[in-house]
């Protein structure tokens, strides 16, 4: 007991010492200043804080240790604050961890409730960024020993767990979202893979060695649907709404943190908890807490998905808890949480302190500046977004042709920041389809996301535990609970759905003589693709193809299921003109565990032909590109689009377009200095090549 | 006349001629980068060990070359930097104005692994940035405390990948000296590796660098906590030699079997290759070599190189372009039984 009391003593100690340190006026200016920084690269889609955290480090040389991490954690910390503001105005995640927001942040902004969906997002930011901060100050003392106690084979549960929320995250057709998880585990294997080398579905291109890079995927599945049902819809995404309005709007968002502080410090602390394990990516923090509040919030089942403020609180808590959870593996084993940490790991170096043991008692001081940067890194972030907030509200009320330029080209350069290949952009692209074939017939999207996040680790960590502890390693204590855990998670949605259904009797009554409806070719279209990757694994080393053959055969038993569902099962109402209108009767009342479109109410053709002119502007987009180069192509983009859509005023268009390409220009080409791929343009005159981009 | 005058005229022509392009070559690369910008494109993501080695180069190269010209590091990771390879090698311009930062497994790569578009063989190599020793080493534990006791007993190995020295360098020498090493793959990287080690789930590694491991984990040698049992190196380190580690090539039985070990074992020669592409004017091959050594021997690099703990050995290019020939032109037999150790596959 009194060994326990000097240690707090000490550690109390340590934690004041470093506060008041980090109170120096020039060191608050430092965090303020990378607060800023993070903010801004949070609202730009597809750019976290990993590149800003690259370039700033050379500048942190010169200074104390602590103003050098206020600097790079301001940023770190920040950048999802910065996150939801596109995800909520426009439905195109600003990071790759606010996918879950678009949810839910999504259909408030189109009721008008812009406001307060931000509202609460900055709040559960703030709070949920605080707990975790907190969480990780109360257990240092116990970091090394639960992290050296945490083998391959926990790793693997947990991330079994996590791959488990596919059921709850399925809703209401859970043979579709378990044929979206298996895709996504597919598409995680991609790559050359890590027991045999083996190249899989590479298509003999370098680009698919390390696999498909995140950021395109996500924009492609999330954003570009949005972005094309606007342009289908023609209108603006949210209903005017007058000043006084928004203000109050502002107060209920926090009104509504304070009534959900509990769902806050639960989800901040899956945040923080999930965040602290190294290999298992940040993009899944916020599905499960968002799955979590589903299943555990009341009533959530039937709002979640419509412009409930619980998701967006949900998942904005989670993911700005886990920049404190990344630094637990960080400071106590070199052991980088997350990219921007492995950064932060050379400010370590460069500063003489060495990560492990002495972190966590002789330079505690230093840890607990990092702890304290955090909290207040998330305080200034979300005060400062609350301060430009009214004018983020009234940009969901923009025409369309004013909205979609600017964001699609934004949106372009933020999955071609991925890797900097033109594969990216195919991949956006391809993705997109997928994407919104996928929302229109009511497949869910987010078990896609858990599968392609969780597969990589989930075949990693097996094939470690089974080569390291044969199939012992289900016995150890902490995994034997998880996966029991993952498993009541599994069958519980599966048990309720049959109830609901009155029975598996009631359910096998139920089918008729198969008839076919053209919605049903997406299902048969899925069918064949997942059988053509199969055919391609056939011929692999056996390590290499197990997990891909495996998952791959319970995809393609689950689409058959599927499409045998949609084919033979007595309709409840008979007659629908639409698209939608038709999923939306197959899979029942239940709630549709995705956003749903509002283009239901224009006939199949109108919504089929503006669908194709929104993936031709994207097409063409592209091949302008190839010829003249990006930064000419994002002006010539906006020129052409604000004219053949509006057409809106010329000094409107040229303004427009002078001002994104100059904002892309500093950005993309001074700032980050990407290496634009060579266009036909300057190969033939390269002279031309002193134009940016060409 | 003797060999030796023969020799020592040659070295004297050889002299005039580099006394005499030398001046010719610093004025010709002083007007032509002046106002230009040089671009280093980086073969790996921001914020690994490569980055970080890049963009300390980026700062100081700069001031060593005639008509110092801005230098523009970029990330263009992907393929275990065969992506940026392929870049330099194909797309980059030829004139000098672009630098590829690679991983040393590119270099090798149309030898060793998945044969590529390009061939790395051709690169003008500018130098490499240090020279890194790879080790072997299990924790003391196990009670293995050489390569023979690793031939008796199964010791498990943490690693990454095939492809990646912590897997390439054990797979070798459980072909050719008969080890046990029993290899764990599914590690992203090293820190991951130290990291199972440090738990108990893996009982050691081969192919880590030894200036890293000693700098990160200094309590690791202070404790006993593991043996260094080889060193995979066709030089070794000193301080390694005088504690006693032998050599793993010195343990072959025959010629045939030394030289595998060597051909996989050299890609520590050239720890952090910087390569241009084929097709640049010698005249500025040389400027900017030049420039690269004395960029590296640079006081203030050394010193920020100090504090953040990164091991600074300049290679020389000329170097590293003789041990990349040397290496292409390595026996076919010998090629066709390191890939076979490491991959279990002929060449296609």
């Amino acid at each position: 007991m009194e060994a326990f009391g000097a240690e707090a003593a000490f550690m109390a100690t340590a934690a004041s010492k470093a506060f008041f340190v980090l109170m120096e006026p020039h060191r608050l200016m430092f965090l303020a200043l990378g607060c800023m920084m993070g903010l801004i690269l949070g609202i730009v889609p597809g750019i976290g804080g990993l590149t800003g955290t690259a370039m700033l480090l050379p500048f942190t040389f010169a200074m104390d240790p602590y103003s050098a991490f206020a600097l790079l954690l301001g940023l770190g910390s920040t950048t999802s604050t910065g996150d939801p503001i596109p995800a909520i105005l426009f439905g195109v995640p600003g990071g790759a961890a606010s996918a879950a927001t678009v949810l839910d942040g999504f259909p408030m902004a189109k009721r008008g409730e812009a406001g307060r969906a931000l509202s609460a997002a900055y709040m559960s930011s703030l709070m949920g960024g605080i707990f975790g901060a907190a969480l990780l100050a109360i257990s240092i003392p116990i970091l090394r020993p639960v992290m050296l106690y945490l083998g391959s084979p926990e790793l693997l549960a947990f991330s079994i767990l996590g791959i488990s929320m596919v059921a709850v995250l399925s809703g209401s057709a859970p043979l579709r979202g378990v044929g979206a998880g298996c895709l996504g585990v597919m598409i995680a294997m991609i790559g050359s893979d890590p027991q045999t080398g083996t190249l899989r579905w590479t298509m003999d291109s370098l680009y698919l060695w390390d696999g498909l890079p995140l950021t395109p995927l996500l924009l492609g599945i999330f954003a570009l649907p949005e972005l094309c049902d606007l342009l289908i819809g023609r209108t603006t995404i949210s209903k005017a709404i007058d000043k006084k309005n928004i203000y109050k709007g502002q107060w209920q968002g926090v009104k509504d943190c304070f009534d959900n502080w509990w769902l806050i410090v639960r989800c901040s602390w899956i945040g923080g908890g999930i965040g602290s394990i190294p290999g298992i990516s940040a993009s899944v923090i916020d599905w499960l807490a968002y799955g979590h509040a589903l299943k555990t919030e009341k009533g959530a089942r039937e709002t979640f998905g419509k412009g409930d403020v619980r998701g967006v609180i949900a998942s904005e808590s989670s993911n700005n808890a886990k920049e404190g959870g990344a630094l637990v593996p960080t400071i106590a084993f070199g052991v980088p949480g997350s990219a921007t940490m492995a950064i932060l790991l050379g400010a370590f170096l460069i500063h003489g302190l060495v990560p492990g043991p002495d972190m966590l008692h002789k330079n505690l001081d230093v840890t607990y500046t990092m702890v304290w940067s955090v909290a207040l890194a998330n305080i200034l972030g979300a005060g400062l977004c609350y301060a430009f907030s009214p004018q983020f509200a009234r940009l969901a009320t923009l025409r369309y042709t004013l909205i979609l330029p600017a964001v699609l080209g934004v949106v372009y350069i933020g999955a071609f920041e991925a890797s900097r290949n033109w594969g990216d952009l195919i991949a956006l692209l391809g993705f997109g389809i997928i994407g919104w074939l996928m929302k229109q017939h009511k497949w869910p999207r987010p078990p896609l996301v858990l599968g392609l996040v969780l597969g990589d680790s989930i075949e990693r960590y097996m094939f470690i535990s089974v080569e390291r502890y044969g199939f012992s390693w289900m016995l150890r204590p902490v995994v034997a609970i998880l996966l029991i855990m993952a498993l009541i998670g599994l069958l519980r949605p599966l048990i309720y759905d049959i109830r609901r259904q009155g029975g598996v009797v009631r359910m096998a009554s139920n089918f008729q003589a198969p008839v076919f409806h053209p919605s049903q070719i997406f299902t048969m279209g899925f069918i064949v693709l997942i059988g053509s990757l199969l055919v391609a694994a056939l011929p692999w080393h056996f390590s290499a193809k197990l997990v891909p053959i495996v998952v791959g055969t319970i995809a393609l038993t689950v689409a058959i299921l599927s499409l045998f569902n949609e084919m033979c099962r007595k309709p409840a109402v008979a007659g629908a003109a639409g698209l939608s209108e038709k999923a939306q009767q197959e899979v029942g009342e239940a709630i549709h565990m995705d956003l749903t479109s509002d283009t239901g109410h224009l006939p199949l053709r109108v919504i089929a032909t503006r669908a194709l002119r929104f993936f031709a502007y994207l097409l063409a987009f592209m091949g302008t590109m190839a010829v003249i180069g990006l930064i000419p192509t994002a002006a010539v983009f906006v020129i052409v689009f604000m004219r053949l859509e509006g057409p809106e005023r010329w000094t409107l268009v040229l303004t427009y377009a002078a001002v994104l390409v100059v904002g892309i220009y500093i950005a993309f080409d001074v700032f980050m200095s990407i290496p634009w791929p060579p266009s036909l343009l300057g190969q033939l005159f390269p002279a031309l090549k002193v134009i940016p981009s060409v | 006349m003797s060999i030796g005058s023969c020799v020592r005229h040659l070295m004297l022509a050889g002299a005039c001629v580099l006394w005499a392009a030398g001046p010719a070559a610093a004025q010709d690369s002083e007007a032509f980068y002046k106002g230009k910008s040089i671009q280093v494109i980086i073969g790996s993501s921001a914020g690994g060990g490569y980055d970080t080695y890049a963009r300390l180069l980026g700062r100081y190269l700069g001031n060593h070359l005639p008509g110092n010209p801005t230098i523009v590091p970029q990330n263009m990771s992907g393929a275990g930097s065969n992506r940026a390879a392929g870049y330099i090698y194909s797309v980059a311009p030829k004139d000098g104005t672009a630098i590829g930062a690679l991983f040393p497994g590119a270099v090798v790569q149309t030898l060793l692994g998945t044969p590529v578009q390009h061939d790395p063989s051709k690169f003008n190599y500018l130098g490499s940035a240090n020279n890194d020793v790879y080790i072997c080493f299990a924790r003391a534990d196990t009670g293995v405390k050489s390569l023979a006791d690793a031939a008796e007993r199964e010791v498990i190995l943490a690693a990454s990948s095939p492809g990646a020295t912590t897997y390439d360098m054990p797979a070798v020498l459980n072909t050719v000296l008969g080890t046990k090493f029993k290899i764990v793959t599914g590690y992203p990287g090293s820190r991951e590796i130290t990291l199972a080690i440090e738990r108990g789930e893996a009982q050691g590694a081969c192919g880590i660098g030894w200036t890293g491991l000693v700098n990160f984990y200094p309590e690791w040698f202070a404790k006993g906590f593991i043996n260094v049992i080889a060193q995979l190196s066709l030089t070794g380190h000193a301080d390694l030699k005088k504690a006693g580690v032998p050599l793993a090539s010195q343990l072959a039985k025959t010629d045939a079997d030394k030289q595998v070990m060597e051909l996989v074992f050299s890609q520590g020669i050239f720890g952090r290759p910087f390569v241009l592409p084929p097709g640049v004017p010698p005249e500025r091959v040389t400027a900017l070599r030049r420039a690269f050594l004395a960029a590296l021997h640079d006081k203030s690099l050394l010193a920020e190189a100090e504090k953040m703990k990164l091991d600074v050995e300049p290679i020389s290019g000329d170097e590293i372009q003789a041990v990349v020939t040397r290496l292409y032109a390595t026996p076919g037999a010998v090629i066709e039984r390191a890939r076979q150790a490491l991959t279990g596959k002929p060449q296609r």
